[in-house]
């Protein structure tokens, strides 16, 4: 089980990280990116089974991210994990094609109940 | 609770990076205030911030950076515009996130500093705007054409799109073209007019971007941090191993034994290239040190009501670590006797026909084994008449000594001990006891100080300092 943290923020990738560990998922093997541009890199070398995602990051954005995924045929599972959660953005994220928003701050029930129905 | 404290250390880390970025950015965005691409980097660096508070718990922080988040997204968004009062309390607020970082990197607390006075204000700049800007809402497409040119900030080594493919077959002619689209006003992305133009796929463009990321990444992950302590031992223990080398060196020469001569050379040959190698490891662009000054010149600005424009060039020569720790200083010192004192009043600098605005200079750049470094000013200059009499009243010197000096030697008269040439005494530059402290530090190094100038065009002081610590004697690294 491989995941994919994509978050400009060093510090919000480690703290993603450990969630999912209190969350249960000390197994998974976690990669992470920067920014929209090297999550396209990591996510086609890397084949992950599930993509984290912030949404506001540096060269290409979350939601751009996303887009470009679909429109390439990948449909590895994807779910943001941001501050922005206006119905506006929930909205926006749902479209594109992503399966869960998880705000910020979160916890690890939140993470819990987002990632069980993808990864069981 | 498990790796929190590891997370709170990463995030004071991540967070000083980001606010140094955040000063420079503030500033220049003063000179472009319409610049989306600054505005977006400055938002986003305290939306990380205010958004990693929501997990360690650092209220008072949250509260700031709250406040000023929502601020910068009205400016983002265009629904406000940046003046120089905005840029003030923007500027106060990183300052008061850097207090609080400060105290949290001490004391693993906030402390008790209330910062609700400028929360206040800057809520009230955030309400007095909801009032006004109700109209224009045209929320500009986030981060529109990020796509097709990713907008690489100036001077930022890495491969732009066009020349990723051209490296990959695109014709130079077709790419023209394109970039010439743009320039007479074309909106879409270059990308996309390429595959409008039907020489490329939009296959190839994603790989291009792909590749292009790809060398971005190769340089970020190229590095490590290193503690400059760690940097410091090794650098004793190289000196250690050159002492040890010396020693077994001439043993080999007195024993006349070749095998032992032998694999004493070899050890004299690695061991060198082992001391360059450290030695290059403290290298630091000198950026690091001037990325500070534009908001000190711009504060300075404030305080005396003059305006001057900071220009950069070469800020990316390297230099060892701890010269530039001990030139940091100097060089303040300097920028701040620049503005103070080389700089005219606005309305002295227009009737002397000078643009309002001062300019002041900083170059960089590697001259014969030294970094040279200018700090120039467009200002009043230094009038070597008034120096002489000034040397002679002070009984410094004679005035036939003094009427015998050369121009240039009057002017080294300003880096003597106790000399002060400025008629008004002020509390940004002190009584000029400056000047021979910076020649003192610099000298300290290794450097070297002098000053040129031209009355009423302006002055330039130029240092020279050793590139590595290599040529210095003395234990300037042994603590």
């Amino acid at each position: 089980m491989k995941i994919l943290v994509a978050d400009d923020s060093r510090v919000m990738r480690h703290i993603v990280k450990r969630t999912l560990r209190q969350a249960g998922y000390a197994d998974v093997q976690v990669c992470e990116a920067g920014n929209g541009l090297e999550a396209l890199e990591v996510i086609a070398t890397e084949a992950p089974d599930l993509v984290l995602c912030d949404w506001n990051m540096p060269k290409m954005n979350g939601l751009d991210l996303l887009t470009t995924l679909r429109a390439r045929g990948r449909d590895v599972p994807f779910g943001f994990v941001t501050s922005e959660g206006s119905s506006e953005m929930r909205e926006k994220a749902q479209n594109a094609g992503a399966l869960f928003l998880i705000a910020k701050p979160f916890t690890p029930d939140a993470f819990r109940e987002a990632l069980e129905p993808v990864l069981g | 609770m498990e790796g929190m404290d590891e997370i709170v250390s990463e995030f004071l880390v991540e967070s000083q990076e980001n606010l140094d970025q955040l000063d420079q950015d503030l500033v220049a965005l003063e000179r472009e205030p319409g610049s989306r691409e600054l505005l977006s980097s400055i938002f986003r660096t305290v939306h990380t911030i205010k958004g990693t508070c929501g997990f360690l718990d650092f209220g008072t922080l949250e509260s700031v950076t709250h406040v000023s988040e929502s601020l910068l997204s009205r400016l983002r968004d265009g629904e406000m515009t940046l003046t120089p009062q905005l840029t003030t309390v923007l500027l106060e607020m990183v300052d008061a996130v850097r207090s609080l970082l400060a105290s949290i990197e001490q004391s693993g607390s906030e402390g008790n500093d209330d910062y609700s006075e400028l929360v206040g204000r800057l809520n009230a700049v955030l309400t007095g705007a909801r009032g006004e800007a109700a109209v224009d809402t045209t929320s500009h497409d986030d981060q529109a054409g990020t796509l097709g040119m990713p907008t690489a900030p100036e001077g930022e080594a890495e491969p732009r799109l066009g020349e990723v493919l051209v490296e990959r077959g695109l014709s130079m002619d077709h790419l023209t073209l394109a970039l010439a689209a743009q320039e007479l006003g074309d909106r879409r992305p270059l990308g996309q007019i390429l595959v409008d133009d039907g020489v490329a796929t939009s296959n190839e463009i994603t790989e291009a971007l792909r590749a292009q990321g790809l060398a971005r990444r190769s340089a970020a992950d190229g590095s490590v941090r290193v503690d400059v302590d760690l940097l410091d031992a090794l650098m004793n223990l190289v000196g250690e191993l050159i002492l040890t080398r010396i020693e077994l060196l001439e043993l080999a020469m007195t024993r006349q034994d070749s095998e032992l001569q032998r694999t004493a050379d070899r050890l004299n040959m690695i061991s060198g290239e082992l001391e360059e190698g450290v030695m290059r490891t403290r290298m630091q662009p000198i950026d690091s040190v001037w990325g500070k000054l534009p908001r000190l010149v711009r504060d300075l600005c404030v305080t005396l009501g003059k305006s001057v424009r900071v220009e950069t060039a070469g800020s990316h020569t390297e230099v060892d670590k701890t010269i530039l720790e001990a030139v940091k200083d100097p060089l303040t010192h300097l920028v701040r006797n620049c503005v103070d004192h080389g700089v005219e009043q606005p309305a002295i600098r227009v009737a002397a026909g000078k643009p309002a605005q001062g300019r002041l200079m900083l170059r960089a750049f590697h001259a014969g084994g030294q970094v040279n470094i200018e700090i120039s000013d467009d200002g009043a200059g230094i009038d070597p008449v008034g120096l002489r009499t000034k040397a002679v009243s002070l009984g410094m010197l004679t005035r036939e000594a003094a009427d015998q000096l050369g121009d240039r030697e009057a002017l080294r008269l300003i880096f003597h001990p106790g000399f002060t040439t400025a008629t008004a005494v002020t509390n940004v530059s002190g009584r000029g006891v400056g000047m021979d402290v910076v020649r003192t530090n610099i000298e300290k190094i290794g450097g070297a100080v002098d000053v040129a100038s031209v009355v009423g065009q302006g002055t330039t002081v130029r240092i020279k300092i050793p590139v590595t610590l290599a040529n210095i004697p003395g234990p300037l690294v042994v603590r």
